[in-house]
């Protein structure tokens, strides 16, 4: 397929790095010189200069014949008019990333599709659903929805009191009976791995199950520690993501108390907001935090502006006894550090915006995706199709790539977690966990 | 691979043990979610050698606000371990009506299993067992069978028909 990328920031080269190692002909578009120059040197993409939503720049980056315009970059309104320009060109799908929440109001979101945007993705909103899921199931350091959220990926560490720890994961089955999930990865030692048969967890493992939605908070007890409902929810920053995350919590009927430094936006939001008290200070106020009773928080968010902020806010919360804590952050290199330093989660804004395009813009057949944040690992989902090479076999027939795991099959309203000879029929829904390495071949499986 | 591609079920397990004739209830009152696990708690405590109902109805609560036990298409499995009981058991509730009980689908519940295990079963049987049941009423000819059990009987014979037990 052939792809062009406007705009070659963060996300921008994320989608592009994907895409291209996939095999798909990327051209990315940024009006900056610097910025395309270092991405050339880093990706297999070609490059042209100049501003992207122009006719004659598209038209030079061969939107003539093009199948899909992403549009990336930080300005709303050149991601939409790249995205009307397209469509003058005759490009069937596009997308843009729109900040401003009042182009999705109803009327504003179909005259925009009428003009020619597909799909609007709004970056602070997808961190927001990120942070939300994690916040909703404590303990768990990812959280990715399957076939209208039936399935759920979920991340977690291996408690050290766990009954599962040094049983080779074939003997699981006998000592607790099926399980109703599968164990698609395991990140030890900053390695990811599929494990096999024989494989063992040990404590402190970060391992990566799938199964049924509704029973994760039940096996998450079996793996991982107890988890505990959440009730009390601190957040610091009052911008976008914090917004509409304390909208989404407060539905949940979760007391949230948001930390803002400037006094003039905390009063703002303050008449925003229902129900969500609003403080004006520091997120890295040690007393301060101790006086609002951060220790007493399920979960604590940092989701400021200033990715160091946060990360220092985050550790201080942990260490006045915040039960789970979770940072906003910008850059990736810090993820590894993570857990090391205290901090239960990451939520980058581009890497969820990333993620959300990614859903609707791969292989027509493939209809979710999930990266992990701490390797090149994905979760796909496929809809198997009739005649597609997986269809009508036993799994063990497959000849699956040794670094892929299927996670699950979602059949209607039915998660079967799948066994050697489980069979997958058409119309079904498959998840696939993979290594780099193992994605292409996988997708010839599912390919017709 | 994962472990669950070479590994093929090979217990069945015995599900009817966890039943029981008094913990039948085809006739449930209660209306809204908080009262139906009230009243489910009570029909257990009422029945079988529950130690402390309180305990038991904080711990369904707790883990209803972790996600709704409500798995769509009118059926609810709330579950979950207690001190407050010995052995792993299920009650099997039926609501007329219908109750509102925050679902996957919004519809309301009419068929309930209540699971409740110790901290520790011994043959760790209530992750499966949660499972299967699930997996039961995914189907609609079983969930139109249950609907219409009028008996614990009616009951025992579905469940021996479906998992041979």
């Amino acid at each position: 397929m052939k792809i062009v990328v406007v705009g070659a920031g963060e996300v921008g080269t994320h989608i592009t790095s994907h895409l291209s190692s996939e095999g798909h002909d990327v051209i990315l578009v940024d009006n900056d010189a610097g910025r395309l120059q270092k991405a050339e040197n880093d990706l297999d993409a070609l490059t042209v200069q100049g501003n992207g939503a122009s006719l004659a720049v598209l038209e030079r980056a061969g939107g003539g014949s093009a199948d899909m315009i992403i549009a990336v970059t930080n300005v709303d309104e050149i991601n939409i008019v790249a995205c009307v320009t397209g469509k003058a060109l005759g490009i069937k799908r596009r997308v843009a990333r729109v900040k401003d929440v009042d182009y999705f109001a109803e009327r504003a979101g179909r005259s925009m599709q009428k003009a020619g945007v597909d799909l609007m993705v709004n970056p602070d909103l997808e961190a927001a659903l990120d942070i939300e899921r994690l916040v909703s199931l404590p303990g768990a350091t990812d959280v990715t929805d399957f076939g209208e959220a039936r399935a759920r990926m979920v991340g977690l560490y291996v408690a050290e009191n766990s009954e599962v720890i040094g049983t080779p994961l074939r003997e699981l089955d006998r000592k607790f009976g099926p399980l109703p999930v599968t164990i698609v990865a395991i990140l030890r030692n900053e390695e990811t791995m599929i494990p096999d048969g024989e494989t063992k967890l040990q404590p402190g493992d970060h391992v990566f199950v799938i199964g049924e939605s509704w029973l994760m908070p039940d096996v998450m007890g079996l793996i991982g520690e107890d988890i505990e409902p959440v009730h009390n929810v601190m957040v610091v920053g009052a911008g976008p993501v914090s917004r509409h995350l304390a909208r989404y919590l407060v539905r949940h009927k979760i007391k949230v108390k948001i930390i803002e430094e400037n006094a003039e936006k905390a009063r703002r939001v303050a008449a925003e907001l229902d129900h969500v008290m609003l403080l004006h200070g520091d997120g890295t106020d040690v007393e301060l935090l101790d006086a609002e009773d951060v220790g007493q928080m399920d979960a604590f968010i940092a989701a400021s502006n200033d990715e160091e902020t946060n990360i220092m806010s985050c550790v201080l919360a942990r260490h006045l006894g915040a039960k789970k804590t979770i940072s906003l952050i910008r850059r990736s290199n810090y993820v590894p550090l993570m857990h090391a330093v205290g901090i239960d989660a990451a939520v980058s804004v581009r890497l969820s915006t990333a993620t959300a395009i990614m859903k609707h813009f791969r292989k027509g057949e493939i209809l979710s995706f999930a990266q992990l944040k701490e390797s090149d690992a994905e979760a796909l989902e496929f809809l198997a199709q009739p005649g597609c090479r997986a269809v009508k076999k036993p799994l063990l027939k497959l000849s699956i790539p040794r670094n892929a795991v299927v996670g699950a099959v979602i059949r209607g309203t039915q998660v079967i977690v799948p066994r050697g000879d489980t069979q997958i029929m058409d119309g079904d829904r498959v998840v696939v966990f993979a290594l780099h390495d193992a994605i292409e071949g996988v997708e010839k499986i599912f390919s017709c | 691979m994962g472990w669950s591609h070479q590994h093929f079920s090979g217990e069945v397990i015995k599900i009817l043990q966890y039943f029981d004739a008094d913990l039948f209830c085809p006739d449930l009152e209660s209306t809204t979610k908080d009262d139906v696990l009230a009243e489910l708690t009570e029909r257990l405590v009422a029945s079988s050698q529950v130690k402390d109902s309180g305990l038991i109805l904080d711990m369904l609560k707790r883990r209803e606000s972790l996600g709704s036990t409500g798995i769509g298409k009118g059926v609810a499995i709330p579950h979950g371990r207690s001190l407050a009981i010995g052995d792993l058991r299920v009650l099997f509730a039926r609501s007329t009506k219908g109750v509102e009980f925050e679902a996957v689908d919004k519809k309301p519940v009419h068929l309930f299993f209540l699971i409740v295990a110790p901290p520790q079963d011994k043959q760790n049987e209530y992750l499966p067992l949660l499972g299967k049941i699930a997996e039961l009423v995914k189907e609609k000819s079983a969930r139109d069978q249950l609907q219409g059990c009028e008996s614990f009987e009616d009951l025992s014979e579905l469940l021996e028909e479906r998992f041979g037990v």
